[in-house]
């Protein structure tokens, strides 16, 4: 057996973890070899070092501090538990919550936004002078939540039915 | 339903839960029993626990944090988490095994702390065992030893110390050991050696003192 190996055996020898033919091994090395002697040696004083250790006692007042702590606990446990169903419902409104809902309103306002901008607002013609404002301009103007109703803008066959065309078609004669 | 099942479901096996008795029942240690009877409501079983067990606990704590002067309260402590978990044992571990993966890890949280709750000193060698009949300076050089010991035992790394403590303060077995530690039993065989020389190489010159005294 080679001293490496004893090495790394040594604790489990000493400790007694070893199976018989190993720990026989390593006591057959340990008569001719004076370096793993030695460290054996060294393992087993320092093992009488950390018995000799002093032992803190508990005191006297060790299981009323325990018994007081364990009251304390108990006490901050059945607090969490009265607590928990407040929070539960604080927590319906809570920070992340609305930030969440908040986010979602942003999300349709904005949807709402790029939709009634379609892109024929794109291609409007230039603005004109107030003098070349025409009545049927003025007319849709005048009815232009109409004309933005959101089932027509969205969907623009809307604008072939014949009867939406002729209700803009009254409105605008109306006018003139 | 045979006690067995009522304790570890229909598909328990002996080889799982450890040796069944004769009548099909799982031998439970002691402490293993005063927990079952602690968790149907006994509260004489777990004040049994806890004055058979708390000298042990105090020791633990002293010895892995290296402060006697906080070693009690942790040890309140850690007797506070049991009986608030009592629901979590299972009597498949030996309750040792249980209350010392409570106990390591309740003081390994402390040692992280970044700021201790108790200032002083770590050690009184004043406390130091000393052999009757020893000469002034062999006491003296004793107690230097003893100092010397639980300020390198602290100042191991964590889980060389703990495979250490468990070893030597409370006799466990390897085995008992990687299951508080939830290591491999090769692992405890490597903490144990490296912890044992890396303590030999730092208390050499104490040691040589010792040899040559003696």
């Amino acid at each position: 057996m080679r001293c490496r190996e004893v090495e790394k055996q040594l604790s489990a020898h000493l400790d007694g973890e070893l199976d018989a033919a190993a720990s026989e091994r390593i006591t057959a090395h340990l008569e001719h070899c004076e370096g793993c002697k030695a460290r054996a040696l060294a393992y087993s004083t320092l093992d009488g070092a950390l018995d000799a250790l002093p032992r803190h006692e508990p005191s006297e007042a060790f299981d009323d501090g325990f018994r007081a702590k364990l009251q304390a606990a108990r006490q901050a446990q059945a607090q969490a538990s009265l607590d928990a169903p407040r929070s539960r419902r604080r927590g319906f409104f809570s920070w992340p919550l609305l930030a969440g809902l908040g986010g979602a309103a942003a999300a349709v306002a904005l949807a709402v936004l790029l939709i009634g901008r379609s892109p024929r607002d794109t291609t409007l013609p230039p603005r004109r002078t107030l003098a070349a404002v025409q009545p049927s301009d003025l007319a849709l103007a005048q009815h232009l939540e109409l004309l933005q109703n959101y089932r027509v803008v969205k969907n623009l066959d809307e604008l072939e039915n014949y009867d939406v065309i002729d209700k803009l078609d009254r409105l605008l004669g109306d006018d003139k | 339903m045979s006690y067995a099942r009522a304790q570890f479901g229909d598909d328990c096996s002996a080889a799982e839960h450890g040796a069944l008795g004769l009548m099909g029942e799982p031998q439970l240690d002691g402490d293993a029993r005063l927990m079952l009877a602690f968790q149907q409501g006994d509260q004489s079983s777990f004040e049994a626990l806890f004055q058979k067990h708390k000298r042990a606990i105090v020791i633990f704590a002293s010895r892995f944090t290296g402060r006697v002067d906080e070693a009690e309260e942790l040890a309140q402590e850690i007797f506070v988490k049991c009986y608030l978990a009592a629901s979590t044992y299972e009597p498949r571990a030996k309750f040792t095994t249980w209350l010392f993966r409570i106990a390591r890890n309740h003081c390994l949280n402390e040692v992280r702390r970044p700021a201790r709750r108790v200032a002083g000193e770590p050690y009184d060698d004043e406390r130091a065992r000393t052999a009757p009949g020893q000469s002034p300076e062999a006491q003296a050089q004793g107690r230097a030893l003893s100092a010397a010991v639980a300020r390198e035992l602290a100042a191991l790394p964590e889980n060389q110390r703990s495979a250490l403590l468990l070893s030597r303060e409370q006799g466990m077995s390897y085995e008992e050991i990687a299951e508080t530690m939830d290591v491999s039993i090769g692992a405890v065989k490597s903490l144990i050696n490296r912890a044992r020389k890396r303590l030999a190489s730092r208390l050499a010159k104490y040691m040589e003192h010792r040899h040559a005294m003696s």
